[in-house]
């Protein structure tokens, strides 16, 4: 009995011992901001699911933390001379985690997936494409209805991700409840609003960079709850520290912080001409919004309501982008020219603004520092807190004069502008219309060099900030926190979380 | 006629009130609470008196400093002073439970006269309605009444001022049934006065004495559900000070920040303490049965 005991023991210590060893028998743990909804890439619309994704499931294209379109599954793609038919050369050798090979038929499939299943919420990001055709038995060619500069980007998210054909047809919508892709990692076991735990995939095609077993996913919402279990070492990483919690991660030496602004945008949107309310001289002129724009200094909000931590912005990218307009740098405070444009507009004793804005602690934050700079301006905000889904519902339905909120950002420029801008866009909740713009934006879409667009671009940015019927304030920037252990962690302005040629030393 | 009838009547001669104030002031702990009460009404009061900063204002070069001679409090996450949005946020919560409770006395108390004293099928109805929203919890009731009429202080006084209505239906209803079998009562019917004049002479200052324990009561329940509205967004809007949007934002700085959330904190434990030591003393020394 003893003998067995010391045996056991002996295995026990021998176990923990093989444990220690970098790179091996490692289970790392992930703390994400809340639960994901379903896993499956065709269906899921949260943040969060993006990030198990990136684990669980490849895409046809990646992007790099510049956002160049890199490959991934698609290791080589042309595009015809017209911008009507994109060839792609699929990567050999891969197998999803049933075993079911990867090749031209899956991804013929899985785009016929994303735009024919009922529940797929990834219809209009492929609507460009009108058919596939299978050319080998690793090329694809996909026909498109006209020109479409943001496909490549639109396959370097979830429309792009490929789901095993074999299982997608024997589980129909209930996919997610066991998704099966031909990531890094393999789905193992989900409890909700608990955990999502990925085993390692030794079939994988980039195995080799892969350096632990598994991984697990578990919602801890409160940011500083999160942060204590990075501290006590209940998780090995979180993502979206709060900026005020920055201090305090950064004076723990075992917990390196990075960081990466944002693709998206936030600020207030204003009610130009969508129903009754749109009709109030915010709405109707332009002078007010450019008077308010010019009472906030973006510098100091930043370093007041985020420690600095995130972007001052004026545009709907980042000045980081590669599509910034850099002729329009993010400006001062500058309340002469606030109270002259007031006057103006006759109205040189200032005049009153209701802005709706959610109900949260940052949002409300973020108000009440624009409310006391505006209101040096002469501009009288109020501050109406809705509950999100509400605010949003008052927006689209035009029951609003201005709307604090923001945009979680597209890799592609055409997501962070064309629906809000143009004419008929699907969440222009302004109502905002000017036809110089709508062709600017309809010719960026279609664009084929980066030079072109860019130029496009740079007009288009142009009319927005004299129209203004978007005030843009700030970028947030993604603050991921991790033990010292873990090494070769790459920021992405994405947000996501790529575990390729991370590793674990002890 | 008149002056017969008038002298007939049991009147409050200063003798009893002399005696529960006296037994009031003997009760040690609801000297306390009215000393607390007091203290928070005055602060309140005097709030657009007092030498302190405009609540809202910012100052971004003190952000979330902690308390000194500049700042008493402190200030907060954006850089207002804490000290003065406490004071103003005093007005909001005694406001809040003051004008919630008169709501709820306002409806409930005639309502519950009527129940009482008339019976029958009205008794049924307005007993059976009370009822039903006796069924939901309190502050759930409020809270589900907030997100209706929407955000402000206005709209979340109305809301407690509603859910706090049942409680002084069935009390003032159970006051009048007992009260009304008095034989003052019965011979103020026998000579004939009319049911206006017995309901305003004979039974509502005989309902008073309880109503006034459980307003003064419910006072502090309703500031723990304005500090909760508020805590949810659903009470008084930003800028304006609530100890319990206060809260609310503190929750975030705790480990930054702990004063931010202390002062509401105790605050709200103080007054609410206070107002619940002045009805408990309150109850004891309009007891006429206690000596």
């Amino acid at each position: 009995m003893s003998y067995l005991k010391t045996a056991m023991i002996t295995a026990l210590l021998g176990a923990t011992a093989l444990g220690a060893t970098p790179g091996y028998a490692k289970d790392l743990r992930i703390g994400l901001q809340s639960d994901a909804d379903v896993l499956d890439p065709d269906q899921s619309r949260t943040f969060v699911g993006r990030i198990v994704y990136a684990s669980l499931c490849d895409k046809l294209v990646d992007i790099t933390p510049d956002l160049e379109i890199i490959p991934q599954l698609a290791t080589s793609w042309t595009s015809s001379d017209d911008g009507t038919e994109i060839t792609m050369t699929l990567r050999e050798g891969v197998v999803f985690h049933d075993g079911t090979p990867f090749n031209a038929a899956a991804v013929a499939a899985n785009i016929e997936r994303s735009q024919t299943m009922e529940e797929s919420r990834r219809k209009s990001e492929l609507s460009s494409i009108a058919g596939t055709e299978v050319t080998g038995e690793y090329e694809i060619k996909l026909l498109l209805e006209g020109p479409d500069a943001t496909l490549m980007a639109q396959l370097a998210d979830r429309a792009g991700m490929m789901v095993s054909p074999t299982a997608a047809a024997a589980a129909g919508a209930d996919f997610g409840l066991n998704p099966v892709c031909s990531g890094p990692f393999s789905f193992t076991e989900r409890v909700a609003q608990d955990k999502i735990v990925l085993t390692k995939f030794d079939d994988y095609w980039n195995a080799d960079a892969i350096n632990f077993d598994s991984v697990t996913f578990l919602p801890i919402p409160d940011t500083t709850v999160r942060l204590a279990n990075l501290q006590s070492g209940d998780i090995d990483m979180l993502e979206r520290l709060a900026a005020t919690d920055l201090a305090q991660a950064e004076a723990d030496a075992s917990i390196v912080v990075d960081r990466a602004v944002s693709l998206g945008y936030q600020g207030i949107t204003f009610n130009i001409n969508n129903g009754e309310r749109g009709d109030n001289p915010w709405g109707n002129d332009r002078r007010l919004r450019q008077a308010l724009s010019y009472a906030i200094d973006r510098e100091a909000l930043n370093q007041v309501v985020f420690e600095g931590a995130f972007a001052p912005g004026n545009q709907p990218f980042p000045s980081s982008s590669p599509w910034y307009n850099s002729d329009l740098p993010v400006e001062g405070q500058d309340l002469e020219k606030a109270r002259a444009l007031l006057a103006e507009a006759g109205f040189p004793d200032g005049l009153d603004l209701e802005v709706q804005v959610p109900n949260s602690t940052v949002p409300l934050a973020v108000m009440q520092v624009v409310q006391a700079m505006a209101g040096q301006a002469g501009i009288n905000i109020s501050l109406t807190s809705k509950e999100f889904a509400t605010l949003l519902s008052d927006q689209s339905a035009g029951n609003y004069q201005a709307s604090q909120i923001g945009w979680s950002g597209r890799i592609d420029p055409d997501g962070n502008n064309h629906q809000f801008v143009t004419t008929n866009g699907g969440i222009n909740d302004s109502k905002f219309s000017n036809a110089r713009m709508d062709e600017l934006m309809d010719a960026a879409r279609v664009g084929t060099t980066v030079e072109e667009r860019k130029a496009l671009y740079d007009e288009a940015i142009e009319i927005m900030l004299d129209d203004l019927n978007r005030v843009f304030l700030y970028h947030v920037t993604w603050i991921w926190a991790y033990s010292d252990n873990m090494k070769g962690f790459t920021p992405y302005p994405d947000g996501m979380i790529r575990l390729e040629g991370v590793t674990w030393e002890e | 006629m008149t002056d017969t009838i008038l002298s007939a009547e049991p009147v409050l001669t200063g003798k009893p009130e002399n005696r529960v104030w006296k037994k009031f002031r003997r009760h040690k702990s609801a000297m306390v609470g009215g000393v607390l009460v007091t203290f928070f009404l005055l602060i309140a009061l005097a709030a657009p008196i007092l030498p302190i900063p405009d609540p809202a204002a910012t100052d971004w070069g003190a952000v979330r400093k902690a308390p000194s001679w500049a700042h008493w409090m402190g200030t907060d996450d954006i850089g207002r002073d804490v000290m003065s949005r406490m004071i103003w946020g005093a007005q909001a919560s005694l406001l809040a439970g003051v004008v919630s409770v008169s709501i709820a006395v306002a409806i409930g108390v005639p309502l519950g006269v009527v129940a009482g004293f008339f019976g029958g099928w009205t008794d049924a109805a307005i007993s059976r309605c009370t009822e039903a929203l006796l069924a939901a919890p309190f502050l759930i009731l409020a809270i589900a009444l907030a997100a209706f009429l929407g955000p402000s202080l206005t709209n979340a006084m109305i809301a407690i001022g509603i859910s706090a209505t049942p409680i002084f239906i069935r009390l003032t209803r159970g006051q009048v049934i007992s009260i009304k079998s008095e034989d003052y009562v019965d011979s103020a019917r026998a000579i004939g006065l009319p049911t206006t004049r017995i309901l305003s002479r004979y039974i509502l200052p005989n309902v008073l004495p309880p109503i006034l324990v459980q307003a003064t009561l419910t006072i502090a329940t309703a500031i723990i559900a304005e500090a909760s509205l508020s805590f949810l967004g659903l009470g008084q809007q930003p800028p304006e000070p609530s100890w319990g949007s206060m809260l609310n934002t503190a929750k975030n700085f705790l480990n930054q920040a702990p004063w931010m959330a202390m002062w509401p904190g105790i605050s709200i434990f103080l007054v609410v303490l206070g107002f619940n030591l002045l009805g408990d003393g309150l109850r004891d020394a309009l007891d006429p049965r206690e000596h």
